[in-house]
């Protein structure tokens, strides 16, 4: 076996991966929960500043949260329901919004309770890219 | 054969007129606001409010007399509740502020979270949780039976559904605030989503409304 083959998957596994091509995060916020919160609330605008539409299908927390889900809330005659989304669809050119009362990303399980002001990063995926961003935990929208 | 002719004609017409006439009278009846000044106002004779028992957050049972004599913001929530729960008593917040220029809701105001998910949310977790968006907020809960007691008599609707494939759950509920009046009179429900100052209009506007009228 040549030397080379070997080191070929060590390279790239080494190595950081590309970012989700063309997505510009902003406003991104947590909102501040009670202490002993089990569950807390994450948004953002995501816009796409690429040529092909972006599909996040997974929102990774290392160390801050057991783990993060896609959730969007419907309201139907007046009951408020809350939905698990595979992924977020971004066109290019568009902007989505996760915003309080639609898209939100769940955040289950804080491994400890977050100040107003911590700041948490987040890794968006976009199949085999990532692009992270830190979220301030805030009582209200940036 | 002309003037039958004619004689239908006149008869077609008056009958869409009279259709006509009907039609608006039955719409204004059957207006969401039919005999009521304020949207989500129910208007004359509101239903009174029965007797029920909740565990309050204080440790103290929540009951009916607790709304006796006071001004009663109710939301109906949970604490797994990340986005709509907040959102709502950020909003009731905001709207008790906001109705600091109506005098009689200043002194005599309350704002009650009923949590829909007794199984979970225990009186003393629900004591912090509401805590934290108000000191003056109060917070309630009971076993199904109990809950229900209350929750049925307002048409408050809640399901437990399961989020991904572990133990997680989520906990459908309406949305709604509901008005409770100082006689137990159900004054008002008003459908999410909430605005704030759309609120504290509207409940300005029926205290108002019930002090005018006799
Ligand atoms: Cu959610």
């Amino acid at each position: 076996m040549k030397p080379t083959s070997l080191l070929l998957p060590l390279l790239l596994a080494c190595c950081p991966t590309e970012a989700c091509e063309g997505l510009v995060i902003e406003r991104a916020w947590i909102r501040e929960a009670p202490p002993g919160a089990r569950v807390m609330a994450g948004y953002a605008e995501l816009r796409n500043d690429g040529a092909s539409t972006l599909v996040v299908d997974a929102v990774e927390s290392s160390g801050y949260f057991d783990h993060v889900m896609i959730h969007e809330t419907l309201l139907e005659e007046g009951r408020a329901r809350m939905v698990p989304r595979d992924t977020l669809e971004i066109p290019p050119g568009a902007t989505l919004s996760l915003a309080p009362g639609g898209l939100h990303l769940m955040l289950m399980q804080p491994v400890s309770d977050l100040a107003l002001g911590a700041e948490v990063p987040l890794t968006l995926r976009c199949g085999e890219a990532v692009t992270e961003t830190r979220f301030p935990v805030s009582a209200a929208a940036p | 054969m002309a003037s039958t002719d004619r004689s239908a004609l006149i008869l077609l017409v008056l009958v869409a007129v009279l259709a006509f006439a009907l039609g608006i009278h039955f719409a204004r009846r059957t207006a969401p606001e039919a005999g009521a000044p304020v949207e989500g106002m129910l208007w004359p004779d509101p239903p009174r409010l029965e007797s029920f028992t909740l565990d309050g957050a204080d440790g103290k049972p929540l009951t009916e007399a607790t709304l006796r004599g006071k001004w009663s913001l109710l939301f109906f929530g949970f604490t797994h509740c990340p986005d709509v729960c907040p959102t709502t008593l950020a909003t009731l917040r905001e709207t008790v502020k906001l109705l600091e220029e109506t005098p009689d809701f200043a002194q005599q105001g309350q704002v009650v979270l009923v949590s829909v998910d007794p199984a979970r949310d225990t009186p003393e977790a629900l004591a912090g949780y509401v805590g934290h968006f108000d000191r003056n907020f109060l917070a309630a809960t009971a076993p199904p039976d109990r809950l229900a007691a209350l929750t049925g008599q307002l048409g408050i609707l809640h399901t437990r559904v399961p989020l991904g494939s572990g133990e997680e759950y989520s906990v459908d509920h309406t949305a709604s605030i509901l008005l409770i009046g100082p006689g137990l009179e159900r004054l008002a429900i008003f459908s999410a989503p909430h605005a704030a100052p759309e609120l504290a209009a509207k409940i300005g506007q029926i205290i108002q409304f019930l002090q005018d009228s006799p």
